[in-house]
């Protein structure tokens, strides 16, 4: 693993659960790496994968997206069309000559501090490993 | 200063703060007033609810931030009632308001002061399942995020010259100069939404709940079960051990207190859904004389948390004994009687009169029912302009509670305007 | 006009100071584009840091501000009422949480400051694409129109009739047009009228009410439906053997058992079985054993020679005074028998009752009289009732409430309620409950004289980039977008949207945005956060 690597993760959350997971992380002051930057949404579900591909095509290293757990969606169900839009951008990442894993959905609720802790230095971990973003490292961006 | 259009809500759980949020859309000034030194009540013990399993955080926490901003509602905590005068549409509240040593203003809820406390105490929210500074908020995620000193734990407050907290907030927060205050409101009607109490499970010396330390109270395994909790949300025994096997009794105290506590069935098949998520290879078993499920979507959560009935027995639990580790669980079914072992076994203690209930309904001048709830019919109380609403009037769901607490709040209205009308 | 952006940075005592380096960010920020000013503040919600935020707007003519401080979940409201104090749209504002998602999460100072820096950059490179959004209000309708005038339909009459609200009642029973409620003031009643259409939304709906040819076109700014429920017949039960004359369904008025106990032996044996008909509807009506017990107790006084029996599946009698009325009925010594009914059927003069029990065996009992407890279902108008509305009905073919437990008056459609059984079976006494939640729900929802404010961060299309899929009308959970058959575009109504953002990932044409989120606002944070 290239130590010199400084990933550059961005994290998706929804208004609701994770972004409240996240602070809840906060709060108990676990350790989150460093590099993710969260941006906040109102639903998982405005996750156009148009943007999540936008990210990738501008050099992220990894996206999480992570939202209410199915059934407790804050409008209903638009977690359930976050994760089918994004399951079948997976698909569509290779052809772009990305890794399938530089993609992650995750569900955290508001109370799951240590969980949000968790899931994201498994992504940090996991994306190190793969190493930098093959289109940022061709100079494409 | 409060005015007679104005309405007191006693109590800040998720009654109240449904009344409380009603009552200010509809323009009002509302009081609320509530015991502890946070809002929430006991709903924000659970990690789920039932029937959806939805998160109750992810469904409180936008509720009580809503209520924390809300520029017409005021929140005393720390905060009693003393006595209630007057009539309806002219009462005058006098509260006493315990001092919180914290000033509300200045505390940016960071945590600095509870690590430098030296002083511990038994956590009372988690259910005696931790420790908590003298200077503490409840669990991560109580509202409003600042502690209090407990003057009963502080070292300080016993004669010592500590000012640990003190030195450790850079917000000037700590203040324990502050003295309890009497406080006199106006309102023109008041909403009681203190909700109802546990029962002691150690009462009911046949289950051996403190005497054995496998048996569990149903409270106990829900802050278990939290995130949140003293066990960020691993089940375990209390010498640290997974349990292999879990006995769910239903309805504990029911005949003693004459009355269904409404909400057991429904949550212990909750349970049903915590254990199969943390502990998957635990085996649980399920005793119960009745289901109670009377909502229409009831019987099919049965069948989601125990489908085909796998796990279920009618059967009544006679008693609990001790057997080294182990528990045997003594049934009786047709006039049977056999017996079952068990490493853990989870009770659903009857819902009772919140504490000092009966101290209060003197003090609102209110008439307690012969088993100690306050009395109603439907939300009135007997006293004109007092209304009661949820737990505190007998054991209810959060449905309900809620359809009180709205129903309340429209009598109370209809109160303040029916003076207005008469002046 | 050239944006002017002020950047303003917490040091929040010393919970972001001490992790993030802020002297060392401030270049690091006043290099952004559009940033004018940049400085930090000791703890910016405090009222000295209000009053300096306001002050600073003001003073250096901001355009936009950024606030780098803790959560927006905390303090957003309080910065944006200071935005909108400073004279700056409160929507041209944008928070970085570098407290909660920054300084009490990174261990390493270096990092710390480097992620701040990221976020605080992200969050400038965002507000610049942000547009001010007006507060807008909709004027209401506050009269309302009741469907059903049974006990919670009249109760919510009583309760909201006044001068200040039209109560429209309708009520398919022609004889409720003279009926009690006649003579309110502000009510008129459509007996023998029903619902035929409904259009618009919460404070504006138009409605049309018809009867046989007749046609009428009314306003209102929320329904309440208030359409009861019936107890299942011996007939929709369909038990083997239903028909034998010694089987009776339990009345609403116990006088009517009366007839059915004459003629019986001595000593009748009476046996009431539960849960009727609670196979075939799928859940249990909640409140018929304590309408049994009731009876029991009330045949016991009539006819004391009777031995009463039951056979149950389970007792639910949630609360104090049905548990009261159990133990009554079990200390008057009345035989409980657990067993699932099978069939009827006639036993010389009497009638004989078959059940499994639970370890599947059969079991009979015989009975001088059979009384069977059935379960509810909704009013049989209900379901034509729910499709003209667009509000759900669940499996059972009950109202769905808009959410089980915080919002048990509301559906899914905004501005139409349920009260009483509507929603799920209920006895008179709850059912008068429910009347009163939403009538006072809809008082406080539904203000005489005042306006509706609406959602800011709402959808819209751009119709010369819309093909009229429909791929969004066809994700939103509310209801919001309709589409215009003429111009073959869909469109928002930006009273219901609620500005979740599903709707703009639908759209393959990239026609539609939502306000607050637009895809250049994500994409200049994106950019940022990746660099």
């Amino acid at each position: 693993m290239d130590e010199t690597f400084q990933p550059r993760i961005v994290g998706f959350l929804c208004n609701w659960c994770s972004y409240a997971g996240a602070d809840l992380a906060g709060a108990n002051r676990l350790n989150v790496p460093a590099s993710i930057t969260p941006i906040k949404v109102m639903c998982s579900s405005r996750l156009d994968p148009a943007l999540v591909l936008a990210a990738l095509l501008r050099g992220a290293d990894g996206v999480l997206v992570a939202g209410c757990h199915p059934g407790d969606c804050h409008y209903g169900e638009g977690n359930f069309y976050a994760r089918r839009r994004l399951y079948l951008l997976k698909e569509v990442l290779a052809t772009l000559g990305l890794e399938e894993d530089r993609l992650r959905l995750e569900w955290v609720s508001a109370s799951e501090g240590k969980r949000f802790a968790e899931v994201t230095a498994d992504f940090d971990r996991r994306i190190r490993e793969l190493g930098p973003n093959p289109i940022r490292s061709r100079g494409l961006t | 200063m409060a005015r007679s259009g104005d309405i007191l809500v006693i109590g800040a759980g998720i009654g109240g703060i449904k009344a409380s949020q009603l009552l200010s859309k509809a323009g009002h000034q509302v009081h609320m007033v509530e015991r502890t030194a946070h809002i929430g009540g006991t709903s924000i013990k659970f990690e789920d609810v039932f029937p959806n399993l939805e998160c109750a955080t992810c469904m409180l926490s936008p509720l009580e931030q809503e209520l924390l901003q809300d520029p017409r509602i005021h929140l005393l905590t720390l905060t009693e009632l003393e006595g209630l005068e007057g009539s309806p549409g002219d009462l005058t509240a006098r509260l006493r308001q315990k001092a919180r040593f914290v000033n509300l203003d200045n505390c940016i809820g960071c945590g600095a002061c509870y690590d430098a406390c030296p002083a511990s105490a038994i956590n009372e929210f988690e259910e005696g399942l931790s420790q908590r500074k003298a200077i503490y908020v409840p669990c991560a995620g109580a509202l409003p995020n600042v502690p209090h000193i407990d003057p009963e734990v502080c070292i300080r407050f016993k004669g010592e010259e500590c000012v640990a907290c003190q030195e450790a907030c850079v917000f000037e927060a700590i203040e324990y100069a502050q003295e309890d205050k009497a406080l006199e409101l106006k309102a023109g009607a008041v909403l009681v939404a203190v909700g109802s109490a546990v029962m002691d499970a150690k009462q009911l010396k046949r289950f051996s709940y403190g005497t054995h330390p496998g048996v569990f109270t149903a409270l106990e395994l829900e802050r278990l079960n939290a995130s949140n909790g003293p066990t960020e949300g691993h089940i375990r025994l209390r010498d640290g051990r997974e349990p292999k096997r879990i006995a769910l009794v239903h309805c504990v105290g029911r005949r003693e207190r004459t009355l269904c506590s409404a909400v057991c069935c429904r949550y212990l098949l909750k349970f049903r859904h915590y254990l199969r998520h943390k502990l998957p290879c635990a085996e649980v078993c399920e005793y119960h004389t009745d289901l109670c499920l009377p909502n229409k979507g009831d019987q099919h959560f049965l069948g989601e948390m125990a489908p085909g009935g796998e796990g279920l027995m009618r059967a009544e639990v006679v008693r609990v004994e001790g057997e080294g580790d182990s528990l045997k669980v003594v049934l009786s079914r047709d006039g049977q009687e056999f017996s079952e072992t068990f490493d853990m076994v989870v009770l659903s203690p009857a819902l009772i009169p919140s504490d000092g209930v009966a101290e209060l309904a003197q003090k609102l001048g209110v008439e307690l029912a012969d088993d100690g709830f306050l009395a109603v019919k439907g939300v009135a109380s007997s006293r004109p302009g007092v209304f009661i609403l949820g737990g505190a009037s007998g054991p209810k769901d959060i449905r309900e509670t809620v359809i009180e607490a709205m129903a309340a709040a429209g009598e109370a209205r209809r109160t303040i305007m029916a003076k207005e009308d008469g002046e | 006009m050239k944006a002017r952006v002020g950047i303003y940075v917490c040091e929040c005592g010393n919970n972001i100071s001490d992790q993030v380096d802020i002297a060392a960010l401030i270049p690091i920020l006043e290099d952004a584009p559009g940033v004018v000013k940049v400085m930090p503040f000791r703890l910016l919600c405090s009222k000295e840091g209000q009053d300096f935020l306001e002050a600073e707007i003001r003073q250096e003519g901001l355009t936009h501000l950024v606030v780098a401080a803790c959560s927006p979940r905390q303090h957003l409201t309080t910065f944006m009422e200071v935005s909108k104090r400073g004279g700056l749209n409160p929507y041209l504002l944008q928070m970085a949480n570098i407290r909660e998602q920054c300084a009490w999460v990174t261990l390493d100072r270096k990092e710390a400051t480097e992620k701040a820096a990221r976020m605080i950059r992200a969050a400038t490179a965002r507000v610049v694409r942000q547009a001010p959004l007006p507060e807008r209000e909709v004027a209401a309708n506050p009269d309302l129109l009741i469907i059903g005038v049974g006990i919670s339909g009249a109760a919510m009459v009583r309760t909201l009739a006044g001068p200040e609200r039209r109560l429209y009642v309708v009520d398919r029973d022609v004889a409720v047009t003279e009926g009690p409620l006649s003579g309110m003031e502000g009510v008129e009643l459509y007996g023998g009228w029903q619902l035929e259409a409904v259009r618009g939304f919460f404070g504006n709906f138009e409605v049309t009410l018809s009867s046989g040819d007749s046609k009428k076109e009314i306003k209102v700014g929320a329904v309440a439906i208030c359409s009861g429920s019936r107890t299942m017949t011996l007939q929709e039960m369909d038990y083997p053997g239903w028909e034998d004359p010694g089987v009776v369904l339990l009345p609403p008025d116990l006088e009517a058992l009366m007839p059915h106990l004459e003629g019986l032996p001595e000593r009748p044996k009476v046996l009431f079985v539960h849960c009727a008909g609670r196979e075939k509807v799928g859940y249990c009506s909640g409140t018929c054993c304590l309408r049994s017990f009731r009876a029991m107790r009330w045949l016991a006084e009539k006819v004391p020679a009777a031995q009463l029996a039951c056979l149950y599946q389970d007792i639910c009698v949630p609360g104090r005074k049905g548990e009261k009325e159990y133990q009554g009925i079990l200390g008057a010594g009345v035989r409980m028998t657990w067993g699932r009914l099978t069939g009827l059927s006639s036993q010389g003069r009497r009638t004989a009752v078959s059940f499994l029990r639970e370890d599947g065996s059969s079991g009979q009992e015989t009975a001088d009289l059979v009384v069977m407890v059935p379960a509810t279902v909704p009013d049989p108008g209900a379901k034509v009732l729910m499709d003209i509305i667009g509000a759900d009905a669940g499996s059972t073919g009950f109202v769905e409430e808009g959410h089980p437990m915080l919002e048990p008056m509301a559906t899914s459609v905004r501005g139409i309620y349920v009260a009483g059984s509507a929603s799920g079976p209920r006895n008179a006494e709850a059912s008068m409950l429910s009347a009163s939640a939403a009538a006072a729900q809809i008082d406080a929802e539904l203000r005489p004289g005042e306006t509706l404010r609406l959602e800011a961060q709402t959808s819209q299309v751009c119709e010369a980039l819309c093909t009229g899929c429909r791929n969004c009308l066809n994700v939103c959970t509310y209801g919001a977008i309709v589409y215009d058959p003429v111009a073959q575009t869909c469109q928002v109504n930006e009273a219901i949207c609620r500005g979740c953002g599903n709707c703009v990932a639908a759209c393959p044409s990239g026609a539609i945005s939502v306000k607050g989120a637009t895809y250049q606002q994500i994409l200049q944070e994106i950019r940022e956060a990746v660099r």
